[in-house]
């Protein structure tokens, strides 16, 4: 072990780094095997890590000497640029022991960093709802409500997240909002295909990518994190069938 | 030609918008959203000579986890920021959607059936996914200890 380093240094850099990928959407395996290795390459005795979505554990024993820490996951925010860039620093690690304040520093820089500005997420939002109207068969006319309710749903699902609501109440809400308005489209446009453009913005809620990371967690035999994805999707799924029906009573 | 450019066209541009929205970095976006289109044909064109449900979902599994360990390993970044952007066109969120739908309007035989299906699918997929990723993974130990 290096001079300016202890190991419960150690633990909290370890476990941070293995909080933050857990939090950014990094898969399970990827988060328990990089908290071992920079553990272990720390010269720990030996290192004990268990994630599931939302806590992650971890013990390391040095000279006999066990310690241990664990972090609550409150909410999965996927963002990919992050946990590649966590994964460059472990990797860093490896390679060469960096000292704590260093390591604090680097940590900070990450999350201070913001890679897109803020409107972005409001094209991103247009960009699935119009691009998914066409590729469920829609045409022009599908496409241009779909982008204009994406861009419309996205203040409605920051107005969800500003009041902190549950995620089924939030979900529910983005559905009724969204059969709601494009049934105001479809009163300007007689001759729109509702269904299938209103499949193609719920494509922006629906628990898809949840769902067959879930089974690839099962597959991976990680079958906890797994269980407790599968719960989640289809507690999201729920909700965004209730929020469809209770809307579809007004016609 | 239409009946493949137009959807490969749609799911680049859907896939680009979960990448944007799952904050992949500007000089991966391309390649990333590159990556649901190409899955996305693969899933077509596999879907023209068999009448199976899940062998194109899994022939595309297996294409986009290649194509993400590929780009993987020449952009010297985890495969996972290629490959949630690259499952996009495939998930089975409609089918998980007409499911809850079916279960809450009491049609039990349709929730039966389309429960069945979102299973089919998602291990399809998983499964051509996890096959590529270990022998990724068997083949960089190897390397490694070299």
């Amino acid at each position: 072990m290096s001079e300016n380093i202890t190991q419960k240094e150690i633990l909290d850099i370890a476990t941070s780094i293995g909080y933050y990928i857990l939090k950014y959407g990094g898969e399970i395996n990827r988060v328990e095997d990089t908290v071992e290795r920079i553990g272990l390459s720390y010269q720990m005795d030996a290192v004990h890590v268990f994630a599931i979505s939302s806590t992650i554990v971890v013990t390391m024993v040095k000279n006999g000497n066990a310690i241990s820490q664990t972090r609550r996951v409150h909410k999965l925010e996927t963002n990919l640029e992050r946990v590649e860039q966590y994964n460059a620093l472990s990797r860093e690690i490896c390679n060469n022991n960096l000292s704590y304040d260093v390591l604090l520093e680097r940590i900070k820089q990450i999350e201070t960093n913001i890679s897109y500005p803020f409107w972005v997420s409001f094209l991103a939002y247009s960009l699935v709802g119009g691009s998914f109207a066409i590729f469920f068969g829609g045409g022009i006319k599908e496409c241009i409500v779909g982008f204009i309710v994406g861009f419309l749903l996205r203040f409605v699902m920051l107005a969800t997240d500003k009041f902190q609501a549950n995620p089924f109440f939030a979900n529910a809400t983005g559905a009724a909002a969204t059969v709601i308005l494009i049934k105001i489209a479809s009163l300007l446009l007689p001759t729109l295909n509702v269904q299938t453009t209103t499949i193609s913005v719920l494509m922006l809620l629906v628990p898809g990518v949840l769902f067959t990371n879930c089974i690839r967690d099962f597959v991976a035999t990680d079958y906890t994190a797994g269980l407790s994805k599968i719960v989640e999707s289809i507690f999201i799924a729920t909700a965004i069938a209730l929020g469809v029906g209770v809307s579809m009573l007004w016609r | 030609m239409t009946n493949i450019f137009v959807p490969f066209v749609s799911a680049f541009f859907a896939s680009m918008g979960f990448a944007l929205l799952y904050n992949v970095r500007k000089r991966h976006l391309v390649i990333a959203s590159l990556c649901g289109a190409f899955a996305w044909m693969f899933y077509l064109i596999t879907d023209m000579f068999t009448n199976s449900l899940v062998i194109p979902y899994f022939v595309s599994g297996i294409s986009i986890a290649l194509y993400s360990e590929l780009a993987a390993t020449i952009f010297k970044s985890p495969a996972t920021v290629f490959l949630i952007p690259g499952i996009i066109p495939l998930v089975p969120g409609l089918t998980i959607y007409r499911t809850m739908e079916a279960c809450l309007y009491g049609d039990i035989q349709g929730f039966a059936e389309g429960l069945v299906n979102t299973l089919k699918i998602g291990g399809a997929i998983s499964l051509g996914l996890i096959l590529i990723s270990s022998f990724f993974k068997i083949l960089r130990t190897r390397i490694y200890k070299k």
